[in-house]
């Protein structure tokens, strides 16, 4: 399947910080949920692939072109919202439109309108006069306004009542029913990221720890809540992480490799994110 | 850049009536006292100014982020401001020649005086934009008023020299001023550029 997102080898040093070897890939018609605490190089990553950061190492290719060869047409078809509103916070609606259509080769202002119409945004407005949910809706509409193929989102949903996450989340099921078109999406709010997800990335401390599809991740891992005893009694090649409190042990285990007889809980995406953040690997 | 250039002025839409105002005064009270020095020293300030709002409201808005993300490319964003610091300072320059339409006026000193802001106004733009780049708006603020004195102590330096060996300062002073600042211009823009292609968003 063709990536329109492939990251290889990416390195980038902070002062206090870096990426080590990041890969990841967005197959053609899927969304890839990127998750990882606060810190842990998502937006990094996700700037390395808009072009906003450049890179120590490695290759970043959208539509398989490096990052630094896309043309503007190319990028027309990438729509990004990054965590905060970058839109000018002078400007209302119509300015934004009159300014967009300038930006972007593909700007369709009848499919903008229609967005903010959808979403309720008032036209004489400014935008600094928008509430947080209504300023990310208007960098959504932009982002799905010019004929983008490829959404980039980091964070979109963050600081958004469960009503304004639920709207994005039905206009990204919208935008994902043509197959041709895929989703990366950083977000904290696991479980809208469940609900849209086909593939799961991690990334902890500047490295990729996995990037599975979502239902071999959640088929491959289960919580046990066992005894001290018993979990020294699996195979350490069973056990991913491992979680001690006061009433017991409750661990991260392949369900593969389990004994029989031996069923553990359903992992979510959070539980897995959680053990092998803050886990004890064996 | 285009995109940018028409953001820039819808961005800064509500100031230009301030600008204005302080045009017509300055103009006004030049025009009453004689003196085209009071005016024309307005283009030193008008053309930093401006691209100087324009890169504060996009540091705060993002823009720059979106901007490159979108297909804008590090040149032109850089450029942009450029466009945008011109297209003020230009205009308001040019208008210092309305005062030669009053005959008490038209005299080579004046003429000159207006040729040296000019090229004065050019050089601090010149200077500052790349700072605005490299070190942003808030340090820059200090940076252009150090720069604005540097550049009128080197003048008055520059006018005693030539006078000392025994030119015509004023003619002097004004085409090397004028000339430094045009030249000074691609030279800047080239180094922006350099500074906006090795930075990190």
């Amino acid at each position: 399947m063709e990536d329109l997102i492939r990251v290889a080898g990416l390195c980038k040093q902070f002062r206090d910080f870096s990426l080590q070897n990041v890969a990841l890939r967005v197959p053609r018609g899927s969304v890839v949920g990127f998750i990882g605490e606060n810190g842990a190089g998502k937006s990094t990553t996700i700037k390395c692939i808009l072009g906003l950061v450049n890179p120590d190492g490695g290759a970043v290719e959208v539509f398989g072109k490096p990052v630094s060869a896309l043309t503007k047409a190319d990028r027309c078809g990438i729509g990004a919202v990054l965590g905060e509103s970058c839109l000018p916070a002078n400007l209302d609606l119509k300015d934004v439109d009159s300014v967009m259509k300038r930006v972007f080769s593909r700007w369709d202002s009848a499919a903008f309108f229609g967005y903010a119409d959808r979403f309720s945004l008032p036209r004489g407005k400014k935008i600094r006069e928008f509430s947080r949910g209504m300023q990310q809706k208007t960098s959504l509409a932009v982002a799905l306004s010019h004929g983008a193929r490829l959404l980039v989102l980091d964070e979109p949903t963050s600081g958004l009542d469960p009503v304004a996450r639920d709207e994005i989340l039905d206009l990204l099921y919208d935008f994902m029913q043509d197959e041709g078109h895929s989703v990366l999406i950083s977000s904290h709010i696991l479980s809208d990221l469940e609900k849209l997800c086909d593939y799961i990335a991690f990334i902890h401390g500047g490295s990729i720890v996995f990037e599975e599809e979502k239902d071999a991740l959640t088929e491959k891992y289960g919580v046990l809540r066992c005894t001290e005893g018993e979990l020294s009694a699996l195979d350490p090649a069973a056990v991913a992480a491992v979680r001690r409190g006061e009433y017991g042990v409750d661990a991260l285990v392949l369900r593969g490799r389990l004994p029989a007889g031996v069923s553990p809980a359903r992992a979510s995406v959070e539980d897995i994110m959680l053990y092998f953040s803050r886990g004890e690997h064996l | 850049m285009i995109g940018t250039f028409v953001k820039d002025l819808k961005n800064l839409s509500g100031q230009l009536l301030y600008y204005a105002i302080i045009i017509v005064v300055f103009f006004g009270v030049g025009a009453v006292s004689g003196n085209v020095y009071f005016y024309a020293g307005l283009s030193i300030f008008c053309g930093v100014v401006a691209p100087l709002s324009a890169v504060s409201y996009d540091e705060k808005d993002n823009w720059d982020k979106f901007a490159l993300a979108s297909g804008v490319t590090r040149s032109e964003l850089a450029v942009s401001r450029y466009l945008l610091g011109l297209s003020v300072l230009l205009p308001v320059w040019a208008l210092s020649f309305l005062f030669f339409a009053i005959p008490s006026f038209r005299t080579a000193e004046n003429l000159l005086a207006v040729f040296t802001f000019g090229g004065l106004g050019l050089i601090v733009f010149d200077c500052v934009l790349p700072l605005i780049y490299r070190i942003g708006v808030e340090k820059s603020r200090v940076v252009y008023m150090i720069v604005v004195v540097a550049v009128m102590a080197l003048s008055v330096g520059a006018a005693s020299l030539v006078e000392l060996a025994g030119g015509d300062p004023a003619r002097v002073i004004a085409g090397i001023i004028l000339a430094l600042g045009v030249l000074g211009v691609p030279v800047s823009a080239a180094v922006s550029c350099r500074i906006y292609r090795r930075k990190d968003f």
